[in-house]
């Protein structure tokens, strides 16, 4: 288990996170200089944090109150580079030997062998690494991390710089090394579909800040600020602000001005975010009603179909709710698609369960959340 | 030209190039020291280290003897533990040498070392290996060509040195008498004959470092003689290092 609590000063920017993890894949999750890679950096120990405790197991690799410092050298870490940072010099094979030195003769064959077949680098062994494929280098990195039997794994933005077929192998790849290898591996992320692809839990950081951690699922269904629903991607964000208690709930009304009831309470007059997702939503005709039970709990709100986007076998239609000035979301299958038929301009109502409406009362006054939009 | 008149050509080589192992033998470490740490006294290890640049060769040299000379602090040292005396042998002109060139190398090398990727360094050590074997296996061999380069630079400056070589090791001919100090010595005494030989020499030596310097710069090694600001497209910061360390010996002459 790793415990990490790590402060750092730097000109302009402090880091400030904390988190527990188990054997289980954690991604860090945040905009470009959030600082994910200073965080893995720290734990690895290539930099040294100002404050705070870093321990595995029961073996503490940095406390700044007790003096205590392990060097990279003695963390037993792994580390997949950005850029993979391959040795240009040497070959795929002296590469994954490269930390394998207090490894013995055969045993060290035996890895390699087994390291360079479970990443199908067999036949490249003699290669350099400008001579590979990004997938194939992106391997020989994941290997030579691998090699000496690290602790933990830290991976660094690993699928920035390979198209999206190699990404799809590639995560395959990360999911197999969690299950063989049972380590903790740390995923550096700013793309939302690699977290959620991969990780069993996700923290979300930014200006080094820890915003939330927490199950992905959890995460992507129930962000606790606006910031983190804009950084984990969440497309329908409906300010808004609590009006009169409604059965176990209270009903919002968003900037917009469309009704929700939700089945949250919150005194009136709190301001309160709603987060809708656009595969929970429906689209109906413009007279159409929801029967059976669910009727009761679906809120209806008339709209304007603006655009019509396929994705595939997925489609994206984006409304104007009739109230104004906002803008719903919604994600139709192709079936669903091909029934409704939504084409722009056409006046329609979208079927919101009241069970899909996530809401958390605003971390911003009103006047400066539009300021936080902008960022 | 006669085998006498050949006598400071062999000895401008051998000066220099003794002088050349010494650099980097005592300025590779701090080259590494200034490049990657942050400690007290860098600045001042780091201007010690330039200053011999800066100086004129003739201050230099006047230090140099204040040091070395039979009434210099080592000098006096060395005459009466040892009864060596290094002023005005050949010796002196290597410490003269040293002393005067072996900036470029720390400059040059120290630069090579920069550029290399932190990345490689913290792979490495994240790999479990030990900071001198980091050193002579991931950094030097990508720094090489800069570090090289540096190498050249020092043992040209080192092949052409003058002010600092004549206080401290005279002009005795057989005998302490190097090239530069040689044509000196010839137009003095107006043998241009014996001259021209020397500045030939100079020259082509000149012109070949030249051209090895671009060859260091620009791997693929299609770059003209003399264009030293041509920077390689595989590998522009490398190319940036070597010119910038070649602007330094030519803006020093």
């Amino acid at each position: 288990m790793l415990r990490a609590r790590i402060d750092l000063g730097l000109e302009e920017f402090t880091l400030d996170v904390r988190f527990a993890m188990q054997n289980e894949v954690l991604a860090l999750l945040g905009p470009s200089g959030s600082g994910k890679t200073l965080t893995i950096s720290a734990i690895a120990g290539l930099v040294r944090p100002h404050g705070g405790r870093i321990s595995f197991d029961s073996e503490t690799w940095f406390d700044l109150n007790r003096r205590i410092w392990l060097r990279p050298q003695d963390r037993r870490v792994g580390i997949v580079f950005q850029n993979y940072a391959l040795f240009p010099h040497l070959s795929v094979r002296a590469n994954v030997e490269f930390g394998l030195h207090r490894v013995g003769g055969k045993e060290r064959e035996m890895r390699v062998q087994s390291l360079l077949a479970e990443m199908r680098l067999q036949g490249l062994e003699q290669r350099k690494p400008h001579e590979l494929s990004g997938g194939q280098q992106q391997r020989v990195a994941l290997a030579r991390a691998l090699a000496p039997r690290p602790r933990i794994l830290l991976l660094d933005e690993p699928f920035s710089a390979v198209d999206a077929t190699v990404r799809i192998r590639l995560l395959e790849l990360v999911r197999e090394i969690n299950a063989v290898y049972r380590i903790p591996i740390v995923l550096v992320t700013h793309a939302i579909e690699e977290a959620y692809a991969l990780a069993d839990r996700m923290a979300v950081l930014e200006q080094g800040k820890l915003l939330q951690i927490g199950r992905t699922e959890e995460v992507f269904r129930q962000p606790v600020s606006h910031r983190v629903a804009r950084i984990v991607g969440t497309r329908n964000i409906l300010n808004g602000t609590a009006r009169a208690p409604a059965g176990e709930g209270c009903t919002v009304v968003t900037e917009g001005g469309i009704a929700l009831t939700i089945p949250q309470p919150y005194p009136a007059g709190t301001a309160v975010t709603l987060c809708i997702r656009p595969s929970r939503l429906d689209i109906l005709t413009a007279t159409g009603a929801i029967r059976g039970e669910s009727r009761s709990t679906t809120e209806l709100v008339p709209a304007v179909v603006e655009r019509v986007h396929s994705t595939g076998d997925r489609y994206e239609v984006r409304l104007r709710p009739v109230p104004g000035g906002e803008r719903l979301e919604v994600e139709l299958s192709g079936d669903a698609f091909a029934r409704r038929r939504p084409t722009p301009g056409g006046e329609v109502r979208v079927a919101i369960p009241r069970e899909v409406i996530h809401s958390f009362k605003n971390e911003y006054p009103a006047q400066r959340l539009e300021d936080a939009r902008g960022l | 030209m006669s085998s006498s008149d050949l006598f400071p050509v062999f000895l401008s080589l051998r000066v220099s190039t003794i002088a050349t192992l010494i650099a980097i033998a005592v300025g590779i470490a701090p080259a590494w020291l200034l490049a990657n740490k942050r400690f007290p006294g860098r600045e001042l290890l780091d201007a010690l280290i330039t200053l011999p640049v800066v100086l004129p060769p003739s201050v230099l040299g006047y230090y140099l003897l204040l040091a070395i000379g039979r009434r210099g602090t080592i000098g006096a040292w060395l005459e009466h533990t040892f009864g060596v005396r290094v002023v005005f042998t050949w010796q002196a002109a290597v410490i003269a040498a040293v002393i005067a060139a072996m900036p470029l190398f720390v400059r040059a090398a120290r630069g090579a070392i920069e550029q290399v990727d932190p990345a490689f360094v913290g792979a490495a050590r994240t790999l479990g290996r030990s900071e001198p074997y980091i050193f002579f296996r991931v950094v030097l061999p990508l720094a090489w060509r800069g570090v090289l380069a540096g190498v050249v630079l020092c043992w040209a400056r080192a092949l052409g040195e003058f002010g600092a070589t004549l206080l401290v090791a005279g002009n005795i001919p057989g005998r302490t008498q190097t090239m530069a100090i040689a044509i000196y010595d010839a137009v003095q005494a107006q043998e241009m004959a014996r001259a021209n030989g020397l500045v030939l020499i100079l020259t082509g030596i000149s012109v070949m470092v030249i051209v090895l310097l671009n060859r260091l710069a620009a791997p693929s090694g299609n770059s003209l003689a003399g264009d030293v600001h041509r920077l390689a497209p595989r590998s522009p910061r490398r190319a940036a290092a070597v010119k910038r360390a070649a602007g330094e010996v030519s803006g020093e002459r």
